[in-house]
Order: C-alpha cells, then sequence, then structure tokens
C-alpha cells in the first residue's frame, strides 16, 4: 500500500508510539518528520499532540516548523491535527494566557464551562468514552456507525465554524469532535485509543 | 453522553501477571500484554496495570510491556506502582502508557505530582488514594487539613501497600491532590480490597464531593449491584476490579449490560 505514505509531525510531544502504531495498523507507512524540508516533501501530514497549547506552538516556531506548516495547509495536501493538534489548526486558544494557532481553520479554542457556570457539576478534564454525533457528509466518518463511542481526553474546545463541524460531542456543551474543510482535518478525541472506530477514521484519513 | 468506564487492574511483577486470567486459552496467561489484549476484545474502557516489582533492577522488563501494549492494544492504559521522579513518568509515558499514576511517592514528595502535571499535563497524572476507615477525626499537626467535626468516621491515607499509616485524612489528601495537578483519582478501600462485599460508599461519596476531577472506584466488587452502587450511590465515573474479571465471576459484557438495564451510559 505505497500510496499510503503518512508523516507524523513530531515537535517534541509524548506518546507518538501510541499514533504511529495505530497509523500502521491502519495500513500507514508512517515516518517523523521534524524539519520545514521534510513536511514540504510530504504527501499526508499527521499533527499530534499532548500538553498545553502555547507550550506546543513555542515548539513549533523553535523548530522552525509553522510557515511550512501553513504553506502544507495551502498546498491541498491532506493535513489531520489530533486532540491539541486539531486545536492548533484553529486561529487562537484561551488556554494558559491567549496563544495564537496555525489560523488554517476558523475559531478559538475555550475552556469547558467551569464552576458556577452553565453546568457547576462538570468534571474536568472530559476524560473517557463518548459519543460522535454525525453532522452531514464527511470523508474521515465514511462508512462508520453514528453515535459511536470514542475515546477523549481534554479541558479545552473549539468553537468551529458551523459548516467545518462532521461530527459533535456533548459534554455539558456541544462542541466539534470531527472537523473538515477541504484537504484540512481535525480529531478531538484519539482515534489511537478508540478501537476499531478509531482505526478506521485514520484508515479513512489515509484515503482522503 | 460520557459513559461510565468499566476498568479490569493487572498486577505485574517482574513482568509477569500476578493473579493471571485464568479462565481464558490464553497461550501465556501470565503476559500482561496478552491478557489486556484480551480484555480490550472483552470490551473494557481501559486498562491499569500495577507494577509491584520490588527490585528497581526490574524496571526495564516493565517498560518492555508498556512499549508491547502500546503496539499492541488501542485503548488507553495507565501504569502505576514504583513511580519515584518525574523520569519515571516520562520513561513510561514515552513507551506508549496514556497516564502514570502516584501513590507513595505522591505523600512523601506532593510536588511530584504538580511537577508530572506542568511536564505532561494533568491528564497524564492520576493520583491512587488507598483509604482506611478510623474511628474518629484524625489528630496532628503535620495534616493539610483535619477531618471534618462532627463526624463519626473518618478516612486515612495509607502507603506502601496499604501497610503504612500516613496521619492524612483522605479526603483532605484528595483536595490537595487535585489542586496539585492530578487530573484523576484511584480511589481503594483498603477495608472493602479482597473482601468482594462491594466498594465503600461512603468513601467514594466523600471524595467525589470534594473534588471536581473524576473519581475511579476500587476495592470490594463482588456482585454486579456492587458496580452499580459506586456509580449511582457513590457517583463514581469509573469502576475497576481485578479478581472479578481475571477468575472470570464476570464478563466485563455482563457489567455493561447490567449496569445499562439500570439506566447508566456505557460504551456497548
Amino acid at each position: 500500500m505505497s500510496h499510503c505514505e503518512v508523516k507524523v509531525v513530531d515537535y517534541r510531544t509524548s506518546n507518538l508510539l501510541s499514533i504511529t502504531k495505530a497509523l500502521q495498523r491502519a495500513g500507514g507507512e508512517v515516518e517523523l518528520v521534524r524539519t520545514p524540508e521534510e513536511i514540504e516533501k510530504a504527501d499526508r501530514l499527521v499533527l499530534p499532540g499532548v500538553g498545553a497549547f502555547g507550550a506546543a506552538m513555542r515548539n513549533i516556531e523553535l523548530l522552525g516548523i509553522r510557515e511550512s506548516l501553513l504553506s502544507f495547509g495551502k498546498t491541498g495536501k491532506p493535513i489531520v491535527g489530533i486532540c491539541l493538534g486539531m486545536q492548533l489548526l484553529f486561529n487562537v486558544s484561551y488556554e494558559l494566557g491567549v496563544n495564537a494557532g496555525l489560523s488554517l481553520l476558523s475559531g478559538e479554542i475555550v475552556p469547558f464551562p467551569g464552576d458556577g457556570a452553565v453546568e457547576a457539576s462538570l468534571k474536568i478534564p472530559h476524560m473517557g468514552w463518548n459519543q460522535v454525533d454525525f453532522r452531514g457528509e464527511s470523508r474521515l466518518l465514511l462508512g462508520l456507525p453514528d453515535h459511536h463511542y470514542a475515546y477523549f481526553v481534554h479541558s479545552y474546545y473549539a468553537r468551529a465554524t458551523e459548516d467545518d463541524v462532521v461530527g459533535s460531542t456533548t459534554y455539558g456543551v456541544t462542541f466539534p469532535a470531527v472537523v473538515e474543510r477541504d484537504n484540512i482535518f481535525g480529531i478531538q478525541f484519539h482515534p489511537e485509543k478508540s478501537q476499531s472506530f478509531g482505526l478506521k477514521i485514520l484508515e479513512n484519513f489515509l484515503k482522503a | 453522553m460520557l459513559a461510565k468506564r468499566i476498568i479490569p487492574c493487572l498486577d505485574v511483577n517482574g513482568g509477569r501477571v500476578v493473579k493471571g486470567v485464568n479462565f481464558v486459552n490464553l497461550t501465556d496467561a501470565g503476559d500482561p500484554v496478552e491478557s489486556a489484549a484480551f480484555y480490550e476484545s472483552e470490551g473494557a474502557d481501559e486498562i491499569v496495570f500495577l507494577d509491584i516489582t520490588a527490585s528497581v533492577d526490574n524496571r526495564t522488563t516493565m517498560l518492555n510491556v508498556v512499549r508491547r501494549t502500546a503496539e499492541t492494544v488501542f485503548l488507553p492504559f495507565t501504569v502505576g506502582g514504583g513511580i519515584r521522579t518525574v523520569d519515571d513518568m516520562r520513561n513510561i509515558l514515552s513507551n506508549g502508557a496514556d497516564k502514570v499514576s502516584l501513590n507513595t511517592a505522591a505523600v512523601y514528595s506532593p510536588e511530584l505530582i504538580s511537577q508530572g502535571a506542568e511536564e505532561f499535563g494533568v491528564q497524564c497524572i492520576v493520583v491512587a488514594i488507598d483509604a482506611k476507615r478510623c474511628e474518629s477525626p484524625i489528630q496532628g499537626n503535620n495534616l493539610p487539613g483535619k477531618a471534618s467535626g462532627g463526624k463519626s468516621t473518618c478516612f486515612e491515607v495509607y502507603v506502601n501497600g496499604g501497610r503504612k499509616s500516613t496521619g492524612l485524612d483522605a479526603i483532605e489528601w484528595a483536595k490537595t491532590v487535585v489542586e496539585r495537578g492530578a487530573g484523576e483519582i484511584l480511589l481503594t478501600s483498603i477495608d472493602r480490597d479482597g473482601t468482594n462485599s462491594g466498594y465503600d460508599i461512603e468513601l467514594l461519596d466523600q471524595v467525589t464531593r470534594a473534588v471536581n476531577v473524576p473519581v475511579i472506584a476500587s476495592g470490594g466488587a463482588g456482585t454486579l449491584d456492587h458496580f452499580y452502587q459506586a456509580i449511582e450511590k457513590g457517583s463514581a465515573d469509573a469502576v475497576l476490579a481485578a479478581s472479578v474479571f481475571h477468575f472470570g465471576k464476570f464478563k466485563i459484557k455482563q457489567v455493561k449490560d447490567y449496569l445499562k438495564e439500570k439506566g447508566v451510559s456505557v460504551r456497548v
């Protein structure tokens, strides 16, 4: 399956092992990339991520790959952000201060309502298995069952453009679980930890 | 809706499962990775490995287990036992575990919780609390907070596998670990552990009221209704058990079916 080459951006976040293994299981030939040149040459990019938004953007700046990620997004070649990686695709995040993102998608990253807000009893982080409800046509969710469970771990969520949201999840608020706009994809949950449901989404991305 | 999680726990000693999964036709019932894969196929929502290896030399053995699990099991998993430094945490997380669980080391060096949370994010840091009932409020000046007055029952934190008392009030300690950056609490009742007489609902209730992070109930599962009580009366976000699953008393699916029938949201 040589058409399934995929590069995973290694910008010093931990746990690249799980996403690498999951992509391989989904039929991908995986390679880690760290430089602007490597990113430019890629046909298909995965932007993973755990940890805090600001620290992740700083690492991206330090590695000098911010510009190459932006130009990659404009080539029309598929790129998917996973969990924090998805959040980085948006304009701005309010996690620990205000930090600019990559602006490949339009929207902002905000915290779940905490004490005294909509739902005082909401536990943060949103951790565990929750349902993904489909919203219209999707390439990533093609052939998958609606309302299926996926594994989430996050304390912030995206306020995205309605048109870009193809799957949503409800935890106190209804937020985007899967987003798509042309060649830009985002997954808020962890497909690499969501068993066959997640592996199938990765497989769909490799075909996108 | 966010599902309540069912979590089997595997004790690992020197890279081998203790009290192995004895009812399945595994090629190697002592292999933690094969046991984890079996539980994945049975519908487990998460796996917890507790490394009870005494010798430090065998730590690398556990890292191999972690790595092999991450390569074959596409479920979240937590590793606890003997974690004493940020480097220990990094080794486990970089080999593919999703969370590390701190217990004794968190009591002696609470700053370890904050350091781990800063370095890896709160979602990676579980603090395991082993609590035991005591008759009167805990006395002493070394406490971060004392048991609230007037209560006939209190809960004290124990460490070193439940052998050593600490003088810490479990409810206050739970608040402290969350303030320091714990993203989840694994709450074990020492009184109930191994008794099959049900989770300690009062302990669960007090802790889940005191903190705003997910709480995993542990210790005492013996009937299907025990799981339900922990969730319904104790407000647990997840229920953990070892022996009832290992010895085949219940299948994970049986627990989920029971909970679902009772109206609890589970992943099926």
